[in-house]
């Protein structure tokens, strides 16, 4: 293994989350009392924080987090490139890097959004993107971009559309579960799926991630510091970032083996690389799901099943705790438990080798988070109950 | 909708730049593509820059406006900014007959039976009104 190997901890997390418009505070408010649910959970002091890193264009300046959190100095802050989720696990890994190499020594990865100061999300995420070629072509939010990719993959590579239905299926089946979750205790008929309003073909309503006002916060240390903390450390194994090349906000011209992919297909290699594991080795996953083709398609990107057996192991009851081949977004994920600009996910990574999930995975040792698919730039990561020194 | 030929517009104002000269053809009606002075190479995007021969000079000349659809989608939605789009409307990814490593996109106009990923469509230049601009565009038919 290399890289950064299990030498770092995600030690606490914090997520707080209302319905969009609902939230009690204002975003800066609602963030500060994320990172103190993640410090009182890990037993931290706020005030030895010193490093922050956020993604997707997070509003929220990290010196200004000083003063109610009580911080004694900032010594590094960062953030990832792009407007959309396809920066979270890369967050998480710039935070690695920063305290690996000692530039800090306690950083908070976090993502804040409250509607009332950050407007809605899907705007600012195309902000990013809008150009003429796409305005020209009514192509003005993610859903249509996304959905013209949805398309090719079901139509070019013959990925039946059940697998998506699948994906919502899993998600409210766990959110459902979940009593933090959106949809807690509702059910999900193929009905009610079907005949939710198209908003771009092929995806209808229930196909879409929500957006909710919160902020979550994940602290993470060095594993040795870990050991001294309140909860049970959840280490970092790797992290992979970036495109390759034929793929990224390339007007529709990515390279054809990619086109229909989310634009894995680098990321992934690393990731499998660094850690030495390999798809067989995950017991959960966190499958970032903007919409729900593009989660389909990260599934098959990091390597879990083909275009051709998506059919076969992209179903419902292989996407479920407990005993699923591969359960995802045991929390609900962005469907199904709400939607902070996926930080619920990396906090469900947490949790779920915490064995604190709402749909544990019995002894899950692996724990892969695969962010935002189809952006630009992606980026993955796993976690593992294991130090593997 | 109005015909190109009656707009005014900046077409840097949703540009990368190295494209402007593609937004210039649409205005005059054709569909211009870039390609390296030094290698001949097609990039698309356009590149201020060839990675493969190292120019910064490039040629812009028209193409034919017939190709394939490559993906769409039919947005039902009414998302902020396309009043003028009359929700349902079909969007196109069209891969170019005359040059195959490039798509370009456009709205699909006319009848949309047969719609689907392969079929030939041939294009015409065209404006949208999108947040108080008028951008030249392409829209397709199916042939």
């Amino acid at each position: 293994m290399e890289g950064i190997a299990g030498r770092i901890a995600a030690v606490g997390t914090g997520l707080r989350q209302y319905k969009r418009g609902t939230s009690p505070l204002p975003e800066r408010g609602v963030l500060i009392g994320a990172i103190l649910d993640a410090c009182a959970d890990a037993g931290f002091d706020p005030s030895e924080i010193d490093g922050f890193a956020s993604y997707g264009d997070d509003h929220n300046e990290p010196v200004r987090l000083m003063p109610d959190l009580g911080m004694k100095e900032l010594r590094w802050c960062s953030s990832v490139f792009g407007g959309g989720g396809g920066g979270i696990a890369g967050a998480l890994g710039q935070a690695a890097g920063a305290i690996l190499t000692g530039q800090a020594t306690a950083v908070v990865v976090y993502r804040a959004l409250v509607q009332g100061n950050s407007g809605r999300l899907s705007e600012a995420v195309m902000a990013h993107h809008l150009n003429s070629h796409m305005v020209g072509a009514g192509l003005v939010s993610p859903a249509q971009m996304c959905a013209v990719r949805a398309n090719r993959m079901f139509e070019h590579y013959g990925v039946p559309k059940q697998t998506a239905e699948d994906v919502v299926r899993a998600c409210y089946y766990h959110g459902a579960r979940n009593p933090d979750a959106v949809t807690y205790g509702a059910e999900l008929s193929h009905e009610a799926y079907e005949n939710s309003r198209y908003i771009a073909e092929p995806f209808h309503l229930l196909d879409c991630s929500r957006e909710n006002d919160g902020a979550g916060a994940i602290l993470l240390v060095s594993s040795e510091r870990a050991r001294h903390l309140k909860k049970k450390p959840v280490y970092v194994l790797g992290v992979a970032q970036g495109a390759a090349k034929g793929w990224g906000d390339l007007l529709e011209n990515d390279d054809e083996d990619q086109y229909a992919t989310v634009g894995f297909k680098s990321v992934a290699h690393h990731l499998w690389r660094q850690t030495g594991l390999k798809p067989s080795d995950i017991d959960v996953a966190q499958v970032y799901e903007n919409f729900s083709a593009q989660a389909v398609a990260s599934i098959v990107d990091h390597g879990f099943c083909s275009w051709d057996e998506a059919g076969d192991f992209v179903r419902f009851e292989n996407l479920i705790a407990p005993s699923g081949k591969l359960p995802i977004n045991t929390a609900g994920g962005n469907i199904g438990q709400g939607f902070v600009h996926g930080i619920g996910i990396m906090v469900e990574c947490v949790h779920q080798l915490r064995g604190e999930s709402a749909n544990p995975v019995p002894d899950a040792k692996t724990c892969l988070l695969a962010g935002g698919p189809g952006a630009p730039i992606v980026s993955s990561a796993i976690f593992s109950t294991e130090w593997p020194d | 909708m109005s015909e190109a030929s009656s707009v005014t517009v900046d077409p840097a104002a949703l540009t990368s730049g190295a494209d402007h000269p593609y937004f210039a053809g649409l205005m005059e009606g054709e569909i211009r593509l870039q390609s390296c002075e030094g290698c001949g190479k097609h990039h698309w995007p356009a590149v201020f820059h060839c990675p493969d021969c190292g120019s910064w000079d490039h040629n812009w000349s028209p193409v034919s406006p017939e190709g394939t659809i490559y993906s769409w989608t039919r947005t039902w939605h009414s998302f902020g900014g396309l009043d003028a789009f009359n929700a349902p409307f079909v969007s196109v990814v069209v891969t170019l007959s005359q040059v195959p490593s490039v798509r370009l996109l456009g709205l699909l106009q006319g009848d949309e039976e047969g719609l689907a990923i392969g079929a030939p469509v041939s294009g015409a230049v065209h404006s949208v009104e999108f947040q108080g601009r008028t951008i030249p565009a392409l829209s397709w038919s199916l042939v």
